[in-house]
């Protein structure tokens, strides 16, 4: 009994190899790293790289895994793409497999999600019959444009359609980034529920409360 | 607790209506607390800027009581910002009335807004708009995938929507007009209440600069789309009123 469990004060000490372990593993991630960045590869094979060395000495993946865990939520897109990628490292895939699933997680549920609210929101309490008004034309950018919008009775925007608009809006956007999206939709039926904020000169509270604003504010 | 994906609050602030519409997957505790921090923000904002309060710094400055340079550091902000304004506009842009009193207001609303939306951002809010009467600074997208779509009000009747713009993430509108207040502003060169223009909007990065560039730009009428275009990032829609 004495024999097989050694008592604490004499414990024997762990072979040679054991001990420098530690150093070698640390020595290889530095010079494996230092090597990629002089290369011309990109950050995300960095990773692999850190992934893959567990491999080599299954003793010390605790302290390396931590690097990985600690870069995913930084380096998430990278992360997504990286996935498919470490089918040669077994125990280093772990962790880059989790950080993977929890990413696209969100987006994944957030899409039923707001599914529901869309289609409900056409919240149009009557049909679209109320003011028909055509516009002056208004100008921006890249030309005239004019619209011919319709109101329900509850004054809620249901039907817009362009009475004028410049040819060459397309070629414009492609030449500026930041081109505005100005647009009007034949499509009806979504129309409404496509304006989510109402930009106007300042309001009195008076004149808010009679506003699209408040509509929108309203709605579920 | 409960955890839903769309949040809106509505109140009363600055003399004007204060939205807030947050589509994060969030709870309402979250989403309320934020939206308190908002109106408690702009509230604090107001005492200080207010014309129509009698003690705010803007009334005290104007009345004698306080040296400008005596000022609390966000006053100084904002006037340094609006000297600057007034040279860049070439004094389309002005922060006094034609008698002398100062009155910032063209500026400090989207500045303000502007500060109150920071608060979203630090407390975690990624997808979001905030208007404070018709000033809108907004950051991500919709539940939905979409960028925030806002329709600029008919200069002619407020209760109707003249065109749809797509808010590149991030980015902010603000619109300059006569609509709703009377003519409220006022040409910082002429001395007079004038401009071609029905409405003047302002898409761009920083909701404080949109904000003064529309004000600015509104007063400039036929040329001010190409003098805010002269801004990088910065976008002009003008509304005039010959069709």
């Amino acid at each position: 009994m004495s024999q097989n469990r050694p008592s604490i004060g004499q414990q024997p000490k762990p072979s040679f190899a054991r001990q420098v372990m530690p150093a070698v593993a640390l020595t290889v991630v530095g010079v494996g790293f230092v090597s990629l960045l002089d290369g011309s590869s990109s950050g995300s094979v960095g990773l692999t790289a850190v992934a893959t060395n567990p491999v080599v000495d299954p003793n010390v993946p605790t302290t390396i895994v931590a690097d990985p865990n600690t870069t995913a939520p930084v380096a998430q897109p990278t992360n997504t793409t990286l996935a498919p990628t470490p089918v040669a490292g077994n125990s280093a895939a772990t962790p880059v497999a989790t950080a993977a699933p929890a990413a696209t997680a969100a987006p994944v549920t957030a899409a039923p999600v707001t599914a529901a609210p869309i289609t409900a929101a056409p919240a149009n309490p009557g049909a679209c019959d109320g003011d028909v008004v055509a516009s002056p034309s208004a100008q921006f950018r890249y030309g005239v444009i004019q619209l011919q919008t319709q109101f329900t009775k509850a004054n809620v925007l249901c039907n817009v359609t362009v009475l004028q608009f410049p040819n060459d809006r397309r070629t414009s956007v492609q030449i500026n980034n930041y081109a505005l999206p100005i647009y009007n939709q034949e499509a009806v039926q979504n129309h409404s529920a496509k304006i989510r904020a109402i930009s106007g000169a300042t309001y009195s509270w008076q004149a808010y409360v009679a506003a699209l604003q408040a509509v929108l504010d309203s709605r579920p | 607790m409960t955890v839903a994906l769309h949040h809106k609050f509505a109140a009363k602030a600055m003399g004007t209506a204060v939205s807030l519409h947050i589509d994060d997957i969030c709870d309402a505790e979250i989403a309320e607390r934020a939206w308190r921090s908002v109106v408690d923000l702009l509230w604090v904002i107001e005492q200080k800027f207010s014309t129509f309060i009698e003690t705010s710094e803007i009334s005290r400055i104007s009345r004698g009581e306080l040296h400008l340079l005596d000022a609390s550091c966000e006053v100084i902000e904002v006037f340094d910002a609006c000297t600057w304004l007034e040279h860049a506009s070439n004094g389309a842009f002005r922060a006094r009335r034609p008698d002398g009193t100062l009155d910032p207001a063209g500026f400090v609303k989207g500045w303000a807004t502007q500060r109150a939306s920071r608060l979203l951002t630090e407390q975690g809010l990624n997808n979001w708009y905030l208007s404070v009467g018709g000033d809108i600074q907004t950051s991500g997208r919709q539940a939905s995938g979409e960028l925030w779509s806002v329709g600029i009000v008919d200069p002619t009747d407020d209760q109707q929507v003249r065109c749809i713009v797509e808010i590149p993430e991030g980015f902010a509108i603000a619109t300059s007009g006569t609509a709703a207040r009377g003519r409220h502003i006022w040409d910082g060169v002429t001395d007079q209440f004038v401009s071609p223009l029905l409405s003047f909007s302002v898409v761009g990065p920083d909701l404080m600069w949109a904000d003064a560039f529309a004000t600015a730009g509104f007063v400039m009428g036929s040329h001010g789309a190409s003098w805010v275009d002269g801004f990088d990032q910065y976008q002009a829609i003008a509304i005039s009123a010959q069709s």
